[in-house]
This record gives C-alpha cells, sequence and structure tokens, in this order.
C-alpha cells in the first residue's frame, strides 16, 4: 500500500510525497513509516504511541475514526492519506 | 436590501453572463444582491473570495482584519496592490472592492476577531468565510459559526497544499469534528516561516467564494461533509469524507462549548497560555548572553528554518534529540528553542526525563525572542 505524505510534513521524509509500505493494519503502517522517518513521529505519534488529535488519517476517502481506528485493516492497493492540521491564510 | 427590488438595468447587464445560467437567473442574482458574508481575513484567501462575491453581486460585504498591507503580502493578497503598501488592509480591501462593484455595501471591521466581539459581528452576515491564518482565531470562527448556526465556508494553505470545507451546514461536521484539538504550538509552521506559493490562496479561496454563492443560491452540492484537498505540485485534487463527530465539544449531541472560550488558552498561543515549570523568559537569555555566562543553547527546529535565521546555538532538530542526546553535558545549563516554544517544550520534557535537571524552555521562542528584542 501507498502513504501520501502532506506537504507540512514531506520534511521528514525526504521530501517523499508517497511512501511504499507493507502493512496490514494502520498501526503497523505507521510504525514502519516512524521507523522509515523517525523525525515524523512525534508529528504522528503522541506520547502514548496513539494518533494525535490534530492528525487525520484516511484510508481512501474514509477516516479511520469512522472504521476501526488504528487497527483498521489495510489492502495492498489501499492508499494511507496523512491529513496534517495546517493554518495558513 | 429591498428584497422586493428587482434588478436595475445596470445591474442586469451587470450580470447577464451570469443570470443566464438557469442555476442562477434573475430570481437567484436577487438572492446574491439580498445576502451577506462575513470574511475573516483580507489575506491570502480572503482577497480572491471577497473579490470574487463582489463581482457576483453579493450585497454586503463583511471584512475583518487589523493589518497593514506589506509587501510580501502582495505575491498572494491581490486585493491590495503596490501603492498600499503601509495602508490598513481594510480601506485597501475596501477600495478595490467599491472598483470592482459599486452595488456591494462593505462593512468594515477593522479589529482583530476576538472572542469578545466575534458573535456581534457574524450574527449581522448570513455565511462566514474563514480566510485566517493561525489556529485560535479558526477555532473561535469554528465555534461562532456552529452556536450562530452560520455555514462556515473553511479554506487553509501550507507552501503548495490547501484544504476546503463547509463546516456546520447541513448538519454535517464542524471544524472540531475534523480537528478536535490544535497542533501543539510551533509543530505547524506558519506561512511567513515556511512559505507558501502565491497562487495557492487564489484556488483555495475561490472555492471558499464558490461554496458561499451554491449557499445563497440553493444550487449544487456543498462541500459539507467533504474534505477537499488540493496539491498545487502534484495538481491533483483529493476529496476524503468527514462526518460529523457526535461527541464533538460544540457540534455533538452534549456539547460543553456552549460560548466562546478563551482560544489563546486554547492553541497554546496566547498571552494567556500556561507558563511551564521550566520556562525561562526572551530577557532571561538575552543576559545570559550578554553576561557571557557558560550555557549551551539548542535549536530543536528543522535545519531549513536554522538557516533562515538562528539564535547561534546548536542545532539538534527535535526528532533527532533522542539520539543525539550524548553530545550533550548533563552537568551544563541547557537552553532549549525553537520558532514559537511548542517542539522546545516537548524537547525538555524529553531530556528531563532522560536525567538532565539544568535544562530550560525558551518561552514563545524565536518569535518571542524578536518581539521581545524589538
Amino acid at each position: 500500500m501507498k502513504a501520501l505524505i502532506p506537504t507540512a510534513l514531506r520534511r521528514f521524509t525526504h521530501g517523499n510525497r508517497l511512501v511504499e509500505l507493507q502493512a496490514d493494519n494502520v498501526a503497523a503502517a505507521l510504525a514502519l513509516l516512524t521507523t522509515q522517518y523517525p523525525e515524523l513521529r512525534p508529528h504522528l505519534l503522541g506520547d502514548d504511541g496513539k494518533i494525535p488529535n490534530f492528525v487525520n488519517v484516511f484510508v481512501n476517502d474514509t477516516n479511520i475514526r469512522d472504521l476501526d481506528r488504528e487497527a483498521t485493516l489495510l489492502a495492498p492497493d489501499d492508499e494511507l492519506i496523512l491529513v496534517a492540521s495546517i493554518s495558513g491564510g | 436590501m429591498n428584497r422586493t427590488q428587482k434588478l436595475s438595468r445596470e445591474e442586469s447587464l451587470r450580470y447577464s453572463r451570469q443570470t443566464i445560467l438557469s442555476e442562477v437567473d434573475d430570481v437567484g442574482q436577487s438572492k446574491l444582491r439580498d445576502a451577506s458574508v462575513l470574511i475573516v481575513g483580507t489575506g491570502g484567501l480572503g482577497s480572491p473570495a471577497a473579490m470574487y462575491l463582489a463581482a457576483a453581486g453579493v450585497g454586503r460585504l463583511g471584512l475583518v482584519d487589523f493589518d497593514t498591507v506589506e509587501i510580501s503580502n502582495l505575491h498572494r493578497q491581490l486585493i491590495h496592490s503596490t501603492s498600499d503598501v503601509g495602508r490598513s488592509k481594510i480601506e485597501s480591501a475596501t477600495e478595490t472592492i467599491e472598483r470592482i462593484n459599486p452595488h456591494v455595501q462593505v462593512d468594515p471591521h477593522e479589529t482583530a476577531l476576538t472572542n469578545r466581539n466575534a458573535t456581534a459581528i457574524a450574527s449581522r452576515y448570513d455565511i462566514v468565510i474563514d480566510g485566517t491564518d493561525n489556529f485560535a482565531t479558526r477555532y473561535l470562527v469554528n465555534d461562532v459559526c456552529v452556536l450562530l448556526k452560520k455555514p462556515n465556508c473553511y479554506g487553509s494553505i501550507f507552501q503548495f497544499e490547501g484544504q476546503a470545507s463547509v463546516f456546520g451546514f447541513g448538519g454535517g461536521p464542524c471544524y472540531r469534528c475534523l480537528c478536535p484539538e490544535p497542533p501543539t504550538p510551533g509543530v505547524v509552521p506558519s506561512c511567513a516561516e515556511a512559505g507558501v506559493l502565491g497562487v495557492l490562496p487564489g484556488f483555495i479561496g475561490m472555492i471558499q467564494a464558490t461554496e458561499a454563492i451554491k449557499i445563497i443560491l440553493g444550487k449544487g452540492e456543498s462541500l459539507s461533509g467533504r474534505l477537499l484537498l488540493f496539491d498545487a505540485l502534484d495538481m491533483r485534487f483529493r476529496e476524503l469524507r468527514i462526518q460529523r463527530d457526535r461527541n464533538c465539544s460544540v457540534c455533538g449531541d452534549h456539547p460543553t462549548i456552549t460560548e466562546p472560550i478563551d482560544y489563546g488558552e486554547f492553541c497554546g498561543t496566547g498571552p494567556s497560555a500556561s507558563k511551564q515549570t521550566w520556562d525561562i523568559e526572551p530577557r532571561d537569555l538575552k543576559s545570559l548572553m550578554d553576561s557571557q555566562t557558560s550555557f549551551t543553547l539548542i535549536d530543536v527546529r528543522q535545519p531549513d528554518e536554522f538557516n533562515r535565521n538562528n539564535l547561534g546555538g546548536t542545532l539538534i532538530p527535535l526528532g533527532e534529540l533522542k539520539d543525539r542526546v550524548g553530545e550533550l553535558d548533563a552537568a551544563t545549563h541547557i537552553i532549549v528553542h525553537c520558532q514559537s516554544g511548542g517542539r522546545s517544550v516537548k524537547a525538555v520534557r524529553l531530556l528531563r526525563e532522560l536525567g538532565f535537571q539544568n535544562v530550560w524552555n525558551l518561552r514563545g521562542g524565536m518569535n518571542a525572542y524578536d518581539q521581545s528584542m524589538g
């Protein structure tokens, strides 16, 4: 599956917009992603290892809060879309 | 506006390419003329939104801004021109709208939107467009819109990316349903810190204006319940589904927010934001620097931020701190800073957990330091 990195977080993925991952669920995908890019971790996972409230994670077009949250299952052709809070105007 | 008044001949000509659309026609144009929209901020988003709403014939536009035009605004804030640099943004924007369409009434609100004035201001309009540039005002706009039951045409931008939606409309979600809490201060850089492509707010501001026009006309499918992402580098739009959160603190089934709150406190950015135990003030850092006292200054921002300007500290980005902690001497006096005091709080907490006892946070970061030094 593919993880899509928003502009606000790309400086932590060496500018990569798209990261290929092999993971069965969202928690595993985020663990792989933050292992590959450790600087991402404080922006994606709180001290408790959970996704903070200001980050939204979608599988395809659905928010994981409306699915099974971190336990949401992933298929190989799924897209994991990270949406960072931005405030510019 | 007189709701029974027909379009004048001049108005019929002016809007003819729009009224020829069956979705608009003279009835829709009269609805636009009778409508009022509040635009919070006359910056990158507010500029195109206000200009296009004026051109489309929205009868009354409220503009909120307290700032003056700076030359660095001009690449994206097209409601202001080179000759406006140094002028009040409200004056400049009002003049531009009057030039675009003299039929539009402009209500200038030359003030910051606060929890004390927002309800009174927003209550006078049918729809609100959020063109602000900070989280605290975005939560304020959201809460006031929900409490007043006004649609909130939302947009925000960052570098090459934009987001748009309509909140608090038709039973759909509000901004808090999507983002119940703001990021830690300093974690998300502002446009001033990170930059923004000039055309980007044009896209997003016009989407906000389009949604306002559709709501006024009662036509089309609103963005309520959908979050639109725009990536200018990929030239790609994505649409994500978002739902109202029944546990939302302002629009949920049992709301706990029933009036505007202290948004500086909520977002950890205002003067009332809690002082942390290990905070030092900018003047304390300046005194240390001037006194030649030995201490270690750590900058936990990113290299690109450091290269733009720094206080002469050692760069250790927050994400690398744990791995590079061996570079630090726990016996020395350590002061940590970032851009606005958010990341450095995390860094200080981490170092203290690792046994560092003489480590302190520059409260408010470089922003506060620069402001304090004038």
